[in-house]
């Protein structure tokens, strides 16, 4: 190289040449990105956030949350359930069917089986090929692998147009906290995030995460307390005070409430468990045999508590308490069951002979009664359960008796309620 | 030093000079010229330096005790974080950095800087344009962009403090006296043209007029990425590919090889910087791993000249000077940028991704190779464009060996304790929390790793300061002289 004129065109050819490939092109690609249309739905994706939680994107900026938390679900690929959803008019051509897909399948089959599990999508789409020719009706349910998916992070990967409507754009780079690209359905609890966020390790025991005392106010209680006070644990209480969040905290919880990651996209087609809405197999789900309470029930499972308990029931190792043969599940009456759902469950307790340390928000308040009802019914008939139904009078009655926004009880408080 | 010295140095045939009829040697009057802005330049990035480190330093106690000075919002660790990361980037690296450009082009050109006040000025701008940013970032209105928090106000002034000083290199460049081009040259020219570029693209297309949704990640990672790898690599070997031959006596291994490094330098390593898990169409992540593969060749290149060029010299030099400072920064490179490479390579990335891993490898980049880079060449000519011994020489070589232990106990838990970390992550069975205590070991030997780099930065800081306190003093003397100097009176005879 003789003179400058040569590095200066290095440069310019090098330089260029990325500047077109990661400036350019992802401009040209994406820039015109628009809402897509949600799979089996007729609803768009994704439709602009609230005011208030556009303005709690900025608290999350200028408070550097990103520093510490992602906002990306990694997804390893896919995998497919079938189930059979009718057996039509000719059960023995369909049991043979069924059981030439799957050998290990027992007997006698009924309805809403799920007759294969974790398989590609080739064999889903021939088991299904064959249910049909036998006469019956099967679905495929689509489900994100990846170790995030299994942490109940999200339901599927994060894609593009989830960040559509960010500006900034804030993915973050380290886990020093945990994802938050779902937190809208795994918390969706504003006063379980605002405690969270005024003292963490009142919440999350040996928790990292600094507090953020300075959104929030310590007001003296006067003639009218305030209706956003916090509801705090006792330790945390100062007599006489109450904790207000300033105009920030209530934006901040508004915007992580409106964070969830589990819409099916034609990109990223995933089924919602429970399967209320969009099957990828585009039929419709309703099931004979099932009245309209157990689907409802199913459905809102699905969208709530499915996420951390799992679609089987049986939770997560050591972070989430299994719900199928449940000692609290399937007690006499729904006391203390519709109490943990409605206040929120916080500190140690005992789950089938082993101990939990847990902080459930209050999952069941922000749900109709007969919502409530329904999926609480659904938890006690599910997966072997065999316990009684709950109507929605018994939520409403509890749900009087807890009084507006209730503390969240603790294992020895529970256990002081009749069953 | 001689001018016959200084080709020596390069390995190339003393070219015909024309310095006949000068009154001072043109070394002198080059070290004259660079006096002022390179004092004003690197007096600011000391300070910075040491900022940077306490900011750090707050940061990291917060993993040991979340409510250390939790109650103040502008200390808060998502702010502090960050402006600890551009403390150390924005305000030490970058106007260090141009400050050795500007030394060595005038030196190796031989060409007295020209209208050195617009330098100064530019110095100045640069730092309070650091200033700016900082306070904004702590008043929480960063703009939340990776490695591009500074709002607004800040990055214009920076913009054009830069524009200032690379024009002012640039100049001085084209009035070289001696024509021949360096390797170092190569390096420190594109670097100049490189800034400019990236930053101008980020800031108008992230924070101007801002592109929608993941574009605005594909760009943060493009100008994140050309500016901590490929930047500072060309300012930081282009340093060292003069030092090297300089220090060890030996002429750079060799010329055309270095040619090599740079041109596969600036054509793969402008293409890395997108994580391989990344919502974004395939086609850039993998586009990216191909690239960061690639990179290995200059890498290596990179690695195997500073060999050959520093073993074999029989050059001994005091233990903890100069010579050790840029050996210990080229090494660093090599490392930081397998590491680099590695996370890019799916199968690792799966594991190092959004772990302390990444941290370690920024750490190892701006601290281990480019900061001790620039480390050793400040030691080396700040004296001699001063025209002062530093205050004290001793501890100079003590900030070596301290620096070196604060880098590796800071990268070095960072690292393992991130792919510890990672490992944890993709067990779904192990509890988040448990995963995250795992790393608290590893934090807390960082945090005596950050400990010791903020102890080394204050006797960097000591010297630097200690230097601008002599030189200030020399000038008032002077001026107090010549003020008070008896006046010859001629009336006084009649």
């Amino acid at each position: 190289m003789k003179n400058a004129g040569l590095i200066f065109l290095a440069t310019f050819i090098a330089l260029g040449g990325s500047w077109c490939g990661f400036v350019l092109a992802p401009q040209l690609q994406l820039g015109g990105l628009k809402q897509t249309t949600i799979l089996n739905s007729s609803d768009v994706y994704p439709v602009g956030r609230p005011g208030g939680a556009n303005l709690g994107l900025q608290a999350y900026r200028a408070n550097g949350c990103a520093a510490c938390h992602t906002k990306q679900v990694r997804q390893g690929g896919v995998v497919c359930d079938v189930m059979l959803i009718d057996a039509g008019a000719n059960r023995t051509a369909v049991q043979a069917a069924a059981q030439a897909v799957n050998p290990a399948l027992p007997g006698l089959i009924g309805s809403r089986q799920t007759i294969l599990q974790r398989v590609g999508k080739a064999d889903a789409d021939a088991a299904v090929g064959k249910i049909s020719a036998a006469g019956g009706k099967a679905e495929i349910s689509i489900i994100a692998t990846g170790p995030d998916i299994a942490r109940g992070w999200g339901l599927r990967g994060s894609v593009a147009e989830d960040f559509l409507y960010d500006n900034p754009v804030q993915p973050g780079g380290l886990r020093a906290g945990p994802d938050l690209a779902d937190e809208g359905t795994r918390l969706p609890d504003a006063n379980w995030q605002w405690v969270h966020l005024y003292a963490p390790r009142s919440l999350i025991e040996g928790s990292m995460m600094p507090p953020y005392r300075y959104l929030f106010e310590i007001r003296k209680i006067g003639r009218k307390p305030s209706p956003d006070a916090l509801m705090l644990p006792p330790e945390l209480v100062v007599a006489g005070h109450e904790i207000v969040p300033t105009p920030e905290a209530k934006y901040l919880a508004a915007y992580l409430l409106s964070l969830r990651v589990d819409v099916p996209l034609p990109d990223a087609p995933v089924t919602p468990p429970g399967g209320s809405s969009a099957f990828a197999g585009g039929e419709s789900q309703t099931g004979s045999g099932d009245d309209a309470m157990t689907a409802r029930g199913r459905a809102v499972y699905g969208s709530l508590c499915g996420l951390c308990h799992g679609n089987d029931g049986l939770g997560k190792p050591g972070q989430v308490p299994p719900l199928a043969s449940s000692e609290w599940v399937n007690a006499k009456g729904v006391q203390r069951l519709a109490r943990i759902s409605l206040a929120g469950l916080n500190g140690k307790i005992q789950v089938g002979g082993k101990e939990w340390n847990l902080s459930m928000a209050a999952m069941g308040a922000a749900l109709s009664d007969a919502d409530l009802a329904a999926v609480l019914t659904f938890v006690r008939q599910s997966w072997g359960n065999r316990s009684g139904a709950v109507t929605a009078d018994e939520v409403q009655v509890m749900r009087a008796a807890l009084g507006a926004r209730p503390q969240p009880m603790t294992g020895e408080q529970l256990k002081s309620v009749p069953e | 030093m001689t001018v016959n010295k200084q080709n020596e140095d390069f390995g190339r045939a003393a070219l015909p000079r024309r310095q006949a009829d000068q009154q001072v040697s043109p070394t002198e009057s080059v070290d004259a010229s660079l006096r002022v802005p390179l004092l004003a330049l690197f007096g600011g990035a000391a300070f910075w330096l040491v900022a940077g480190s306490v900011l750090a330093m707050i940061a990291s106690i917060k993993f040991h005790a979340p409510d250390f000075l939790a109650a103040c919002p502008w200390l808060t660790y998502g702010r502090v974080q960050p402006a600890a990361d551009d403390a150390l980037l924005y305000g030490f690296c970058i106007p260090v950095g141009l400050g050795v450009a500007l030394w060595l082009f005038a030196q190796v050109g031989q060409a007295p800087l020209r209208g050195a006040i617009v330098p100064v000025v530019a110095a100045k701008l640069w730092h309070l344009g650091v200033l700016v940013g900082l306070a904004g970032i702590l008043s929480g209105n960063s703009t939340g962009f990776a490695w591009l928090e500074f709002p607004r106000a800040g990055s214009v002034i920076l913009f054009f403090a830069y524009l200032l000083l690379a024009l002012w290199a640039m100049m001085n460049f084209a009035a070289r006296r001696e024509r021949a081009l360096f390797p170092s040259h190569w390096f420190l020219v594109a670097a100049l043209f490189w800034f400019p570029w990236i930053y101008s693209t980020a800031n108008l297309f992230l924070v101007a007029w801002p592109v929608r949704g993941v574009v605005q990640f594909a760009i943060n990672s493009w100008f994140a990425n050309n500016l901590l790898f490929v930047w500072l690599a060309l300012v930081g070997i282009g340093t060292a590919f003069y030092f090297l031959p300089k220090f060890s006596g030996r002429p750079l291994q060799s010329h055309y090889f270095a040619l090599f490094a740079f041109w596969t330098l600036v054509l793969f390593g402008t293409w890395c910087g997108i994580p391989p898990v990344a919502p974004l169409p395939a086609w850039m992540p993998a586009l990216s791993s191909v690239a960061a593969t690639l990179t290995v060749v200059p890498v290596l290149a990179v690695g195997v000249i500073a060999w050959q060029t520093v073993c074999g010299s029989n050059h001994c030099e005091p233990k903890g000077g100069p010579f050790c400072f840029i050996r210990f920064g080229t090494l660093s490179f090599v490392l930081a940028s397998l590491m680099l490479i590695a996370m890019a390579c799916p199968r690792i990335s799966r594991v190092t991704e959004f772990t302390w891993f990444g941290p370690a490898q920024t750490q190892l980049q701006l601290y281990g190779f480019f900061a001790m880079t620039m480390f050793g060449a400040i030691y080396y000519l700040l004296p001699r464009v001063a025209g002062f011994e530093f205050p004290f020489p001793k501890l100079a070589r003590v900030h070596f060996w301290i620096s070196l232990s604060g880098v590796v106990l800071l990268v070095l838990p960072l690292a393992i304790g991130g792919v510890e970390q990672g490992l944890k992550l993709n067990q779904p069975d192990v509890g988040f929390m448990d995963a995250l205590k795992a790393t608290l070991p590893f934090l807390r030997v960082s945090t005596i790793g950050l400990m010791l780099l903020l102890f080394g930065n204050l006797l960097f800081a000591l010297n630097i300061f200690g230097l601008v306190f002599i030189w200030e003093k020399a000038l008032v003397k002077k001026a107090f002289a010549a003020v008070t100097a008896p006046l010859k009176i001629p009336e006084v005879r009649s």
